[in-house]
């Protein structure tokens, strides 16, 4: 348990600072142990995000909990799941030095790093949730706490990444054939990041709800009804159009 | 697992790997492909024969439009005086469709979890054309890599590289265009082929911008 928390410290240290232990950090972590600090911590954050259907006192609002523990775990590791193929493959064909599961391992760690600080939101978010009775506020609360981990996380990695690929960039410039391969792949990461920001959000969509809204009863996906950015263009209109 | 990236590195780096290998990657990787892009609206058994469909068009549409541009590229090449490499160059296109087909089998989990977010008809097909141009463009990187040595040795190779692709877009259209549904319209019968007269892609094209901006 120390020793788990203490890998958790470094990689969170590493992290904040953009330091090169990032470069150890992040590979000090089998997928086993980043699977299970993604469930628990992640479960830590989401049985939070239901607590609100339980000070509301709707109507099944433990099993709201319980789906929301697992939920959003699994938000982000089915994220990872639909986006990372896309980074793999194009970025093996631009050149990357990086392995599949060194790739993966790396992705894995930046998703611990998103839920790691989610986590540490927790207490904040149960104590407005139970102070609260207005829905939208805590929606918006969780968008801005999860909005905060998720551009950490996605920090901590492009930082990661960027390091490597300076380390490859020395190592192919004495390679006359392929001078320009470590700068594709970075160019390949950073579009990537902007796919896997955009199927996470789409991701969220899916799985909801994750809060529960008050006066409905519980149910464990809500139908499936347009996409998020449809869904946001509509409240934008209806919004202007009053 | 191992096998698929050592498969990667070499064909990112532009490394010589057996033809029968590429040949399979091709079939392998489009059927999975094909049978994605096929999965749109898939609520039964009767729509899943769509999947079938197009997991045998796809590589069906990658290697007969190479088979069809062959005879004529090889002439060019014969008249151009760079026959003697054309195992080389004929590895060149066969990686480039490999890197190809491997790609677009990269982006399906994106287009499926779209499907899954129950995208219209017309979106789908927009997003596989997207994904289709994304893969085209990591195939024509490749291709480009295996060229690079090809290029250095003659720099005709350059030309002969663009009358390829030329050549390659031209007639893969057309056989896309034949070979349709892909992506299959809920409210249509599955069908192997559209139940309509044989058309032609580009013709149609035309008809279509003379009628919006009549």
């Amino acid at each position: 348990m120390h020793s788990i928390f203490e890998k958790l410290d470094t990689l969170l240290r590493g992290g904040g600072r953009g330091a090169p232990v990032q470069l150890t950090s992040a590979s000090d972590f089998s997928l086993s142990l980043a699977l299970r600090l993604t469930g628990a911590l992640g479960g830590i954050y989401g049985a939070c995000m239901g607590l609100f259907a339980v000070s509301g006192a709707a109507p099944g609002g433990l099993l709201q909990v319980l789906a929301s523990l697992v939920k959003l775990p699994a938000l982000y590791l089915l994220t990872l799941l639909v986006a990372f193929p896309a980074l793999y493959v194009f970025s093996a064909l631009a050149g990357s030095p990086l392995r599949f599961f060194s790739v993966l391992r790396l992705l894995l760690a930046s998703i611990v790093v998103m839920v790691a600080v989610s986590a540490s939101f927790a207490p904040i978010l149960a104590f407005f949730t139970l102070s609260t009775s207005s829905y939208p506020f805590v929606v918006l609360l969780n968008v801005v706490l999860l909005g905060i981990a998720g551009g950490i996380g996605l920090r901590f990695l492009r930082r990661t990444l960027e390091q490597l690929m300076t380390l490859a960039d020395r190592a192919a410039q004495s390679d006359l054939h392929f001078p320009e391969q470590g700068s594709r792949s970075l160019d390949v990461f950073r579009i990537w990041l902007v796919i896997f920001a955009l199927v996470g959000t789409q991701m969220g969509w899916l799985l909801r709800p994750f809060i529960g809204r008050p006066g409905l009863a519980f149910t464990f996906f809500r139908p499936r009804y347009s996409n998020v950015f449809q869904a946001l263009v509509e409240q934008l209109v209806k919004l202007i159009g009053g | 697992m191992r096998g698929l990236e050592r498969g990667l590195v070499e064909l990112s780096r532009g490394q010589a790997l057996p033809l029968r290998a590429l040949f399979t990657t091709i079939a392998v990787a489009g059927a999975l492909d094909g049978a994605a892009i096929g999965s749109f609206a898939c609520d039964s058994l009767d729509r899943a024969r769509l999947m079938l469909f197009a997991g045998i068009k796809l590589p069906f549409l990658l290697l007969a439009s190479a088979a069809l541009c062959l005879p004529g590229f090889f002439a060019i090449n014969a008249v151009a005086g760079l026959s003697h490499v054309f195992t080389r160059t004929l590895r060149a296109i066969v990686a480039g469709q490999a890197a190809l087909a491997v790609a677009l089998g990269s982006l399906s989990p994106l287009v499926l979890f779209a499907y899954l977010s129950g995208v219209a008809h017309a979106s789908a097909l927009l997003l596989n054309a997207l994904a289709f141009a994304c893969a085209s463009a990591c195939g024509h990187v490749v291709m480009h890599r295996y060229y690079r040595v090809l290029i250095l040795e003659d720099s005709r190779h350059r030309s002969m590289l663009a009358v390829w692709v030329l050549l390659y877009a031209l007639v893969g259209i057309q056989l896309g265009w034949l070979l349709r549904p892909f992506v299959g319209d809920p409210h249509a019968p599955v069908t192997l082929f559209r139940q309509e007269p044989v058309s032609n892609a580009y013709l149609v094209l035309v008809q279509l911008v003379l009628e919006v901006t009549r």
